[in-house]
């Protein structure tokens, strides 16, 4: 007699219960987990620059209330961020530095400008994100970040702009390819972020693509 | 008495209910999903350039109306685009590459039609649900909406004129799978929808690239089960 497994879908657990599907080799076929997120409509996208102009970027060394993308997550959310990838356009100087961490409070959103996450699945494009997205740092956001935890670090001498004797690729963070350390962000009952810190020794442009995954607590944890 | 699970194959769910299959240390075998895709059929290719013959890339900076190629999703199809790899044969400085999507029909004025092809040879002469465009020519006709940006590199290198790196440039790639980029889903039921890939650098039509671009195609109803 055949097992069977409940279907889940963008509304939650379906109460419709199937056989799971095997190939004619009677292997087990194994779903991705971000791609059943992306299919509920769960993944968002924001970042930094338009199309053809990158985002001046303010700070010239690494400062923990600077952060130049922060996505803040309101009490009863829970995100799981997949990807950031920062792509330099103008380097003023050597050196860049690119830190992706999260914090356990709300940093504010002083000097900071919020953002319009796009789902990533276009037949949800019109459902907005539960939570806030901000880029284009102007200075401090008004408070320090606590229990900070780092995710990923880059740190590169050369001013990336003269490099032309090499191809110059993105920096990636995406932890499920090894490149940093997944993280969840979010509590039940107070305001955390997500932050990703890009500079260079003096001015410099940047473009940034960012995405992650979206729950309400009780979804996410089950409680 | 063995757990059972159920067969699918190119033509879906068979109700032929048959045990998984362990290996001989018994641990069980896991297929990856894709593969699965391309075993049914579901998965297609296309792209620019001739064999011998890169195309001429047109734009000298990014522009939402004019990407270099691009999958026209129609309502009640559902893509999953899996790969976007951009070779570059003669360049200018400065290198762009975007992918993106977007949830409305940005026409095609200005495209050329290509025709995709399955992945998988027993299939070959299964037409896609969807049409390839590319040989961008100037703006589609509608601006794109609701727009992901998915993928991006900017690089200040004139590609061809690097000649003492080795090994040989990598190639400008998109391929959530292993890590660059991130996957997204395009398709409704009721409206046209597309995905979008830009590639330019420096001087108009100066610079020359071949690509390969795949996905993997479902009706609505067959993608979310409604």
């Amino acid at each position: 007699m055949a097992t069977e497994f409940e279907i889940r879908n963008a509304s939650g657990m379906s109460g419709d219960a199937r056989t799971a599907a095997l190939n004619s080799q009677q292997s087990v076929i194994v779903a991705n987990e971000v791609r059943q997120w992306v299919k509920e409509g769960r993944v968002y996208q924001a970042g930094t620059g338009v199309l053809t102009t990158p985002e001046a970027e303010n700070a010239t060394a690494l400062t923990r209330q600077q952060p130049n993308f922060m996505v803040r997550v309101p009490a009863g959310a829970v995100i799981v961020p997949l990807l950031g990838i920062i792509t330099p356009e103008a380097t003023g100087a050597a050196i860049l530095e690119v830190l992706i961490s999260a914090c356990n409070n709300d940093p504010g959103v002083a000097n900071m400008t919020a953002v319009v996450p796009v789902n990533v699945n276009t037949r949800f494009s019109l459902v907005g994100s539960s939570v806030l997205a901000y880029g284009t740092n102007a200075g401090a956001t008004g408070t320090a970040p606590t229990g900070v935890v780092d995710l990923y670090r880059v740190y590169n001498q050369a001013d990336w702009d003269a490099i032309t004797g090499a191809p110059t690729p993105p920096i990636i963070y995406n932890p499920r390819f090894g490149l940093g350390q997944e993280c969840v962000v979010g509590n039940g009952t107070a305001v955390n972020a997500f932050m990703a810190h890009f500079n260079v020794g003096t001015s410099a442009t940047f473009f940034s693509i960012f995405t992650w995954a979206e729950f309400s607590y009780a979804e996410y944890y089950g409680t | 008495m063995a757990t059972e699970f159920e067969l699918r194959n190119a033509s879906g769910m068979t109700n032929d209910n048959l045990p998984a299959a362990v290996s001989q240390s018994r641990s069980l075998i896991v297929s990856d999903e894709v593969s699965q895709w391309i075993k049914e059929g579901r998965v297609y290719q296309s792209g620019e350039g001739a064999l011998t013959t890169p195309v001429a890339l047109a734009p000298t900076d990014l522009v939402r109306q004019s990407p270099e190629f691009m999958i026209r999703v129609p309502a009640g199809i559902v893509i999953i685009p899996l790969m976007a790899l951009a070779v570059l044969e003669k360049t200018k400085a400065v290198l762009q590459m975007l992918v993106s999507c977007c949830n409305n029909d940005p026409g095609v004025t200005n495209m050329t039609q290509v025709t995709p092809v399955n992945v998988n040879t027993r299939f070959s002469s299964v037409g896609s649900s969807c049409t390839a465009w590319t040989t961008n020519a100037g703006n589609t006709g509608t601006a794109p909406t609701g727009v992901a940006d998915l993928y991006r590199e900017y690089q200040q290198a004139d590609r061809d004129a690097i000649t003492t790196t080795s090994p040989a440039c990598q190639d400008l790639l998109y391929n959530p799978r292993t890590g660059r980029g991130q996957e997204c889903v395009i398709g409704n039921n009721s409206t046209v929808q597309a995905f979008l890939l830009y590639v330019l650098a420096g001087t108009a039509s100066d610079s020359e690239a071949f690509s390969i671009v795949t996905w993997a195609e479902f009706t609505f109803a067959e993608y979310y089960g409604s």
